[in-house]
């Protein structure tokens, strides 16, 4: 027993196992527990899977060592090839992901337990934020598409059932309804991406499976010179990238997120910031070496991914809700990771994943702290306590709270030293390098550029507006409130603490060529993208990513950051400066009545994209439905068809019945006329 | 489980099929002798007689020969009507063995389910529920072409008597039943013509000869057969647009009633397309498998709108049915190995999926006596428990992977995506078919959500509902087992696969090929 444990093969399988007992446990004998015991069971659970995941991370992954798990034959048909097998496997970047989600995990378990400690439903919201943990290790650690689709919709699930988690307000459970929906029309293009890739290469595994050794990796490797149909490779991919842009909310379908705000804040750090909404990258990333060859699909990620960043970021300047602000960042920063991939830099992509998921989570905990202490007063699910022009000058009352929103604000505007300035840098630079590097005037990678500079601007405006109205200025909500104000217990500063500094050191992981050669991040996961990138350099694609730098590149390199400093600089200190004064939401509010008041307004309604669909799409199916059943289903089908026909049997009978008088005289005639025609036929038809 | 096949093996009992078969309808003559005053003894007995029923035949997934390739297994053969060469015939191979287990399993829990619901008529109630579960065994256990139609009609008269005595409201229960009755037994007429047409031509009535002694009729005669079984198969399933006497009969029905035609009468319609009407006639069937296939999608899509145009909560389910069912039959007339494999496993899917959701209707109803959405809302309040076994009902109907139903699901659309693979992989009408049933999974989210919305979530807004009982420790008792079920084959349905993948495949590569040899002898005609 002791040796099965010591065994990372079987080990392995506690990371996401762990969450899975804690949400039972908590799922199943809840009612017993007080807040202390259910925290401690759930934090417990994660905290054991970060351990174990760490000592797995050191012990081997860092050491260049993959490990695949035990596992079993979950789905099998024979004699067609197809088998799906139950196995994890940890490689660079999914023990990066693992390490990530039971990290940042950890941290927001035990916010929550100063956060939801007076909520009655608190053994039932860490059973199910236990739940989510065991699915989002599922769908990164899972060996095959079909395990990370098991994942990918059970973090849906849990995602649905805790933004709808105070279930009596209509508001919340319609939130936590349009998640999955939206969700699930992400999951109608993933299976049909599955479909594709089953059929082209006769397996959905990456590693191992019994009918296909070596999976995916190895037939793909195989084929890669030729044999492939990059047509529907192509589509494949485009099929899967529905899915990313359903859960990862990307144009079209990144309206769900938004309304995700309706459930706990810590779900929200947790869920929709650092870990579920990051999957599509995660899968565009983990997929990468079937991504190179379908340039055509890449090309349309970065285009989505940079209209996202840039729509996400206008209407993120405008919203009164600091989770609503915090919701579009969250958007359009995830459309930076998506340019990012479109872009071929995959591990560009991760490290804005990786950097993201700190200083995001910080900025919702931050967010958290600001509510928590408000609904003290004004009262639980009261929307003045998330409403930015009614807050200002918390700095004097919320003082450890103000210092790390302003770190995680310096992170997400992309201020030069804080981690959102290397990885947003290092996007857009990528952009900027394959621009120069396609020649032949305005190209896919100026465009991009472009777009990234301009949602960058967004960014740092609404972070340090942000910052602004709540943080600096005067009181301008309810008296009692602030008085009332303090800062939250030592079990939610101290997450908030350690967050900060990981928002800040974690860009030092991987520093710009101009400045140093130290990049300790990419070189660990370089070896995911291996086989990819030596089909790029040996077709010579410009999307290969190149690890020497010529003094041109390095000299385009500062251009790109003295610019995107520059914007990310000026722009946070214009913000701050209109909105930490008294008159800063007065000039808003000047500027929405004035003349700007038509564009202001489109951006206050997210430019009417829900009423939109709900006028072509639900309202449509519904009355449809509706009309169908009545027209169709009960009127011609039932009534016309089956009713029909059934009166016609009788009013045939009820004629044919006439003809039986009882009377034998007829009965004589009619035999008679028979006999006749009968005799008639017989003699002249011949 | 060693001990019981042991005790079997001991007594030699060959002939164990039929004593699962008769075991219910034992039950139902003990029954007679029973006052009827005397409700406790009458449940009890019925409940038993179930239960040794389901005991009984946990031993024929033992005995059943799964490395035996696609034969028949546990048969008993006896001279019936020797004039007409009519046998007793019995047997289980893959297609039909879980099937069987899955009547067995449901009877049990149907039984206990209704200590707590039916009130009155009482012994009436449970004997007609025992024999119809003898019907149901039989006619999946029937080697013979007359003892299957003979146990098929068998379960409709039972049938129509629980939708019709037992049935909730005085008037539209009887017009539910009537219409039940009329419906399928149009159908099963015109089969029984084609029964005895094709048994005349073939000179037997055994199924396991007839497959072959059918490639001598002519494609016509094919054709009209083919057509008989598939519109009595068809109307059972139900194919749309064959489907409105099901709707009607389901809110009618009393729970029991629901559970064992949704759970399985169902699935005698899938059944008789893969066991009778595919293999027999397999040059039609191949010929008209796009028409049929088009129709199974637009069942599909069409029963999702229509679930979701309901304001009745049974309803919507009987029409989730529809859907699911549309899932069963496009897997089967893809004659793709996958997704018929899927299909036999949704078969059993459903029938413990949509059983569950019937039973929890059915604890609700019994507590309000409505299933009108609007006297509902907020229910999760008061009845927790019952807010997570709907829950767990819910994320298997709409197939969420870890539960059984994502399992069929994925395994019907990825087969029939594929069509029949030679070669390198090309698009097919089977691709296009996938892709809107396909939508299928996103609509099952939207109505099935939807409806859990209104009755669980919110603030409790009928008077009523404010002090509704949780779960009682009986009806956790019949619940639980089908949730166990439902994450079992969710995360392990292997075992399940592989003993139903040597039939399936014989099945459908003979149909094929036989159908395709058809086709070239026309041609060169």
């Amino acid at each position: 027993m002791d040796n099965l444990f010591k065994n990372p093969e079987v080990l392995l399988w506690l990371v996401p196992l762990l969450p899975l007992l804690g949400s039972a446990t908590n799922g199943l004998f809840g009612k017993r527990f007080n807040i202390a015991s259910s925290g401690a069971i759930a934090c417990g659970a994660v905290v054991g899977a970060f351990i174990i995941a760490l000592s797995l991370f050191i012990s081997r992954v860092s050491q260049g060592i993959t490990i695949q798990s035990i596992g079993y034959n979950w789905m099998v048909v024979q004699e067609a090839g197809f088998a799906v097998s139950f196995r994890l496997y940890a490689d660079q970047l999914s023990m990066l992901m693992t390490l990530i989600i039971t990290g940042v995990g950890s941290l927001i378990h035990i916010y929550s337990v100063g956060y939801m400690g007076h909520d009655e439903g608190f053994a039932r919201y860490f059973s199910y934020l236990n739940l989510f943990c065991f699915a989002m290790l599922m769908l990164v650690l899972g060996d095959s598409l079909v395990t990370l689709f098991l994942g990918w919709e059970g973090v849906g699930l849990c995602s649905y059932l805790l933004i709808g988690f105070w279930f009596k307000e209509r508001k919340n459970s319609d939130a936590g309804k349009k998640a999955f929906i939206v969700n699930r029309i992400g999951d109608f293009g993933f299976m049909l991406g599955m479909f594709l890739i089953f059929w082209h290469f006769g397996t959905l595994s990456y590693m191992d499976d019994p009918f296909v050794p070596g999976g995916l990796y190895r037939i793909v490797a195989e084929n890669s010179h030729g044999h492939m149909d990059l047509n529907l490779i192509n589509w494949a991919c485009v099929c899967l990238f529905i899915g990313a842009c359903g859960k990862s909310a990307q144009i079209p379908l990144y309206v769900w997120l938004p309304d995700a705000m309706a459930g706990p804040t810590p779900v929200s750090a947790l869920i929709h910031a650092a870990t579920m909404v990051t999957a599509g990258v995660y899968m565009i990333a983990r997929l990468n070496f079937i991504w190179v060859h379908a340039e055509a699909a890449l090309q349309l990620v970065a285009i989505v991914g940079a209209a996202t960043a840039l729509f996400a970021g206008t209407i993120g300047l405008v919203q009164r809700d600091i989770k609503k602000v915090l919701a579009y960042s969250t958007v359009s920063q995830l459309g930076f990771m998506f340019m990012a991939l479109g872009l071929g830099n995959y591990p560009v992509a991760v490290f804005h994943l990786f950097t993201h998921a700190f200083f995001k989570a910080l900025l919702f905990l931050g967010a958290g702290s600001v509510i928590h202490s408000l609904e003290h007063t004004l009262g639980h699910g009261n929307p003045d306590s998330q409403d930015l022009f009614k807050m200002g000058g918390l700095k004097k009352k919320l003082p450890v709270t103000c210092m790390v929103m302003i770190v995680g604000s310096c992170g997400l505007a992309g201020i030069p030293l804080f981690s959102g300035f290397f990885s947003k840098d290092a996007i857009l630079y990528t952009a900027f390098e394959l621009g120069s590097a396609m020649g032949g005037g305005i190209n896919l990678g100026y465009i991009v550029w472009a777009m990234g500079v301009a949602a960058a601007v967004c960014t740092a405006f609404y972070s340090f507006r942000l910052i602004g109205l709540c943080f600096f200025g005067k009181w301008r909500g309810a008296d009692a409130a602030y008085a009332h104000a303090e800062e939250s217990p030592r079990s939610m500063t101290l997450p908030l603490a350690i967050l900060a500094l990981a928002a800040i050191g974690a860009g030092y992981l991987w520093m710009p060529a101009a400045w140093l050669n130290y990049a300790p991040f990419s070189d660990y996961l370089a070896p995911v993208f291996a086989a990819g990138q030596e089909h790029l350099h040996h077709n010579h694609s410009v999307f290969a990513l190149h690890a020497e730098h010529s003094a041109d590149s390095i000299a385009r390199e500062w251009v790109n950051m003295i610019i995107s400093s520059v914007v990310a600089i000026g722009v946070s200190f214009f913000a701050f400066s209109i909105y930490s004064s008294p008159k800063g939401v007065a000039r808003e509010q000047a500027l929405a009545s004035g003349k700007m008041g038509a564009p202001y307004r489109l951006l206050l309604n997210k430019y009417y994209i829900d009423e939109l669909y709900q006028i072509l799409f639900v309202r449509p199916i519904q009355i449809l439905s509706d009309v169908a059943f009545v027209m169709i289903d009960v009127i011609f089908i039932d009534l016309i068809l089956v009713n029909g026909s059934a009166m016609a049997v009788a009013t045939g009978s009820r004629i044919a019945r006439r003809v039986q008088t009882g009377v034998v005289r007829h009965y004589l005639y009619a035999f008679a006329a028979g006999a006749a025609i009968l005799l008639a036929l017989f003699l002249f038809v011949r | 489980m060693e001990f019981l096949s042991a005790a079997i093996d001991v007594t030699n009992l060959r002939y164990h099929l039929s004593v699962v078969t008769f075991l219910p309808l034992v039950g139902a003559l003990f029954l007679t002798f029973i006052h009827r005053k005397r409700e406790r003894e009458l449940k009890a007995t019925a409940f038993f007689f179930s239960l040794i029923t389901f005991v009984a035949s946990l031993p024929i997934l033992f005995e059943f020969q799964s490395g035996g390739g696609a034969g028949f297994s546990l048969v008993e053969e006896v001279a019936w009507i020797p004039a007409f060469n009519i046998k007793y015939i019995m047997g289980v191979d893959g297609i039909s063995v879980f099937l069987v287990l899955l009547t067995t399993f449901l009877s049990p829990i149907v039984m206990l389910s209704s200590t707590s619901n039916v009130h009155h008529k009482v012994k009436e109630y449970f004997i007609a529920m025992l024999v119809l579960q003898t019907g149901l065994i039989g006619s999946f256990c029937a080697l013979d072409l007359f003892l299957f139609y003979v146990f098929f009609e068998l379960m409709l008269i039972p049938m129509y008597l629980l939708i019709g005595v037992w049935g909730s409201d005085e008037i539209e229960r009887r017009e539910a039943a009537l219409k039940f009755f009329v419906y399928t037994l149009v159908g099963s007429l015109l089969m029984f013509l084609a029964v005895l047409y094709v048994a005349h031509e073939a000179g037997t009535f055994d199924i396991r000869l007839l497959p072959e002694a059918c490639r001598n009729l002519s494609s016509t005669a094919q054709y009209v057969c083919f057509g008989a079984f598939m519109l009595s198969f068809a109307i059972k399933t139900p194919v749309f647009p064959f489907h409105t006497w099901l709707p009607q009969a389901h809110t009618e029905a009393p729970t029991g009633g629901s559970v064992v035609l949704a759970g399985v009468m169902l699935k005698l319609g899938t059944y008789g397309m893969l066991r009778f009407a595919i293999p027999f006639f397999p040059e039609p069937a191949v010929a008209l498998s796009g028409a049929i296939s088009v129709l199974a999608v637009i069942g599909i899509i069409y029963g999702s709108m229509m679930a979701l145009a309901q304001d009745d909560l049974k309803k919507m389910i009987a029409y989730s049915s529809v859907a699911h069912m549309g899932f069963i039959v496009l897997g089967l007339f893809s004659f793709n190995l996958i997704a018929v494999q899927g299909a036999l496993l949704q078969n059993i899917n459903h029938g413990l999926s949509t059983g569950l959701l019937f039973l929890l209707v059915g604890v609700i109803y019994e507590r309000r006596h409505t299933r009108i959405f609007a006297e509902f809302g907020g229910i999760a309040k008061v009845m927790p428990k019952f807010a997570v076994l709907f829950m767990i009902a819910t994320l298997s109907s709409i197939g969420l992977p870890g539960t059984n139903g994502f399992v069929g699901e994925f395994l019907i659309l990825l087969g029939t995506f594929g069509g029949m693979p030679n070669g390198d992989w090309t698009w097919t009408t089977g691709s296009t078919l996938a892709v809107f049933a396909a939508s299928g999974v996103v609509l099952g989210a939207v109505y099935m959500l939807w409806g859990y919305q209104r009755v669980f979530f919110g603030e409790i807004t009928v008077k009523e509902n404010k002090n509704l009982r949780d779960v009682t420790p009986l009806e956790m008792s019949f619940a639980l087992p089908v949730v166990v079920l439902i994450f079992f084959i969710g995360l392990n349905p292997t075992p399940l696969l592989t003993r139903t993948e040597p039939a399936v495949k014989a099945t459908i590569e003979n149909a094929r090929a036989s159908a395709a040899q058809r086709m070239e002898a026309v041609a060169h005609k």
